[in-house]
């Protein structure tokens, strides 16, 4: 039997399986990790996710049957039947046991669909294992956290290991479970195919959900109170790629309807939506990333995927995304502070220093992150797999 | 620009003083420049807002300083944009009557922001207090717009502030609870202490006395020039207000703080309302995580190593993030292009 069992948190790939997919293959130890994924009825795992694990010389991914009503109570703005949740919660902590994960010596969840049913399992059935419970987020400070907390203090006989995408997330762990290992693992970026670095800026981007926190709105703003002074600058195009890939309840659930009503009231001929595409896509695309989150991100991806490009980014830095701007803070923006981020794109474009130092800059933070990111992995696997 | 014709509603208006009056003439000011037609109807109580005789008021747009010009007069909300300062937007108040009428109006409070054309908040802080009290924000309505205004040349060098001689701080506000002027006080004398340093103070209020090492400097009655005087001879403007959102006052941006970011002079702020949003943690000044001695002697060092930038920062950062250009642009973008 393997060493350690890897889930998947979705059947999507967004950043945090992008992410994780990636460090598996850094490790590059198929023999040690097999790698699963929720089965939801009536809904495949992606091609993308596939091909990706695949492309990181990976085995292929099995599924793993999760129940439905659990997925979508975290992933639809749908109400969902709370007695269902609870039977679905307890159909899944028996299905752990039954599909044979408490077997394994490691479980390595890639977030809490997967982590807290999981979690529930290893307490019922007394699992002696380790559980690497790998949150992707900051983590909230609830209820939900603290019966984990208890939970484990009192009833748990395995070894529980926190692991978090940035020394900002790690702290805020500590700060609440106080008594179990947390652990920094960076997200690496694959560069195989480096683009030229761009000699002139005329299009800028913008990755990211279609969120409030990401800050799409203030970018709508800001592009139709600067049109003039962009275009004049050359700036031919705002292209913005992403959208919602978690039809969650919440702030979020009609954002797409409030950023159409803002778009009338603030018109720009700059923006251009491209959707979902690849990393690839974006980064051919673009001459200049606009990152403005506008809470505390736990990493920051796009930003070093920037950076491992050559493109310079302009980011609020909140959180663990000011780790990544630690030699970049010339290109720190401000939420709300629309001019200066039309002065720090300005110094960019007219500044040819200025941007080679900030591309300079940002490529050895890429190359830091990248070191740091395998040594912490392979520091990991020593002591764990 | 068409003629478009904007009615705007003030409760402050020159030559009555304070920062209301001031943002009020600012956006009058932008307004004409744009070529709108300005009306502005300065209210003095609710009673002359629920007095005022609509039927001659013709207007493409209404402007509301204080949300209460719009809630009181029912005029077109597809054609309103409010304007949110700070705790005006609270349903509380010290006043047990003020409070019962507050709290009675909440639904309909609610429902005259959710329907306007615009509403905008001088901070997230604010936005977030008012989301806080049960309105469901609408980021195509809702928008944080920091305040702005009239700039300063000024082509004084930079404060210098080094390791020797007095320390000079000011602090221009109204001595009200929440602006915490205690705080101020305490910090100075506490600063002192620390550094074994003199610390002169130049506040609003006659209520503190100098010890042996902080001299107060009582700034009462002073014109314009002298309180400008003030912040460019000091190192730098105290901010340090609290949230007392519960009592119905918290500080939503800190005027002041720009005010004294056109004499070069670097602010010091608390971590409450929307100060953070508009003191940027060691690029135009500091933010205190608390007034605890270590929170002083942080600030000190860094103050020692980073005056210079802070004080950069400071002018710039209010003449270009902060000047009425901005106004221009956001007026420009609503009311011509946006229609």
């Amino acid at each position: 039997m393997k060493t350690c069992a890897c889930l998947l948190n979705t059947t999507e790939l967004g950043g945090a399986e992008r992410s994780f997919i990636t460090q598996l293959g850094i490790l590059n130890s198929p023999e040690k990790f097999d790698i699963y994924f929720p089965k939801i009825e009536g809904l495949k795992a992606s091609e993308e996710t596939l091909s990706f694990v695949k492309s990181n010389g990976l085995d292929q991914p099995k599924g793993f049957k999760y129940n439905s009503d659990l997925y979508k109570t975290s992933r639809s703005s749908k109400k969902v039947n709370l007695i269902n949740v609870l039977l679905g919660m307890l159909e899944q902590v028996l299905t752990y046991k039954v599909e044979g994960f408490l077997k394994y010596k490691n479980i390595w969840c890639n977030g809490n669909k997967v982590f807290i049913p999981l979690f529930l399992s290893a307490i019922v059935f007394g699992y002696e294992g380790r559980i690497l419970w790998h949150l992707r987020d900051y983590p909230e400070v609830g209820r939900l956290n603290k019966l984990i907390k208890f939970l484990y203090r009192y009833f748990a006989k395995f070894n529980l290991v926190l692991i978090g995408n940035s020394d900002s997330t790690v702290s805020a762990f500590k700060d609440i479970f106080t008594d179990i290992k947390a652990l920094r693992i960076y997200n690496p970026v694959i560069n195989e195919n480096k683009i030229s670095p761009k000699d002139s800026i005329k299009v800028l981007g913008f990755a990211g959900m279609s969120v409030p926190w990401k800050g799409l709105h203030e970018l709508y703003l800001w592009a139709s109170l600067y049109e003039k002074e962009l275009k004049d600058l050359g700036v031919e195009k705002i292209l913005v790629f992403g959208k919602n890939i978690y039809h969650t309840k919440g702030e979020h659930s009609d954002y797409e309807a409030q950023l159409n009503r803002l778009k009338k009231l603030f018109k720009s001929s700059l923006i251009e939506h491209k959707g979902l595409v690849s990393p690839q896509e974006i980064y051919s695309s673009i001459d200049l990333m606009l990152h403005l989150s506008n809470r505390a991100e736990p990493f920051g991806r796009v930003i070093l995927e920037s950076f491992s490009q050559s493109i310079p980014c302009i980011s609020t830095g909140l959180g663990g995304a000011g780790e990544l701007m630690t030699n970049n803070t010339g290109l720190l923006h401000f939420n709300n502070d629309y001019d200066g981020l039309y002065q720090k794109v300005r110094l960019l474009i007219e500044d040819a220093s200025f941007k080679n130092k900030e591309v300079q800059a940002g490529y050895k933070t890429y190359q830091f992150i990248q070191e740091s990111a395998e040594s912490d992995l392979f520091k990991l696997e020593s002591l764990y797999f | 620009m068409q003629n478009y014709k904007v009615y705007l509603t003030t409760p402050d208006y020159p030559p009555k003083l304070g920062g209301l009056s001031t943002f009020s003439k600012n956006v009058v000011k932008v307004l004409e420049e744009l070529g709108f037609l300005v009306e502005v109807f300065n209210w003095k109580s609710p009673k002359d807002l629920l007095n005022l005789s609509k039927e001659n008021i013709q207007a493409d747009f209404f402007f509301h300083i204080h949300y209460m010009g719009g809630f009181l007069t029912n005029f077109p909300l597809d054609k309103t944009i409010n304007f949110c300062h700070g705790s005006e937007i609270l349903f509380t108040s010290p006043n047990p009557i003020k409070k019962l009428i507050k709290k009675l109006g909440k639904a309909k409070t609610l429902s005259y922001f959710s329907n306007s054309r615009a509403n905008f908040f001088v901070s997230d802080f604010t936005r977030e207090k008012l989301k806080e009290k049960g309105l469901q924000l609408n980021y195509g309505r809702d928008f944080v717009y920091n305040c702005s205004i009239e700039g300063i040349e000024n082509s004084a060098l930079a404060s210098t502030f080094d390791s020797e001689g007095v320390i000079k701080l000011c602090s221009v506000a109204r001595d009200v609870p929440h602006k915490n002027f205690d705080g101020i006080y305490n910090f100075s004398k506490s600063l002192g202490r620390l550094t074994n340093r003199k610390v002169q103070l130049s506040i609003t209020s006659s209520r503190f006395k100098s010890t042996e090492k902080l001299e107060v400097i009582p700034l009462l009655n002073k014109s314009d020039s002298e309180l400008q005087q003030v912040y460019q001879d000091s190192h730098f403007n105290l901010l340090l207000s609290l949230d007392h959102s519960e009592k119905g006052f918290f500080e939503g941006f800190g005027l002041t703080t720009l005010e004294a970011g056109h004499f070069k002079t670097p602010s010091i702020v608390s971590c409450y309302g929307g100060l953070p949003e508009n003191i940027h943690h060691r690029f135009n000044g500091f933010v205190l995580e608390n007034f605890l001695d270590s929170s002083i002697l942080k600030f000190y060092d860094h103050a020692l190593n980073e005056y210079s930038e802070w004080s950069k920062n400071a002018y710039s950062h209010s003449i270009n993030s902060h000047g009425l250009n901005l106004y221009k642009k956001l007026f420009k973008a609503i009311l011509v292009e946006g229609i």
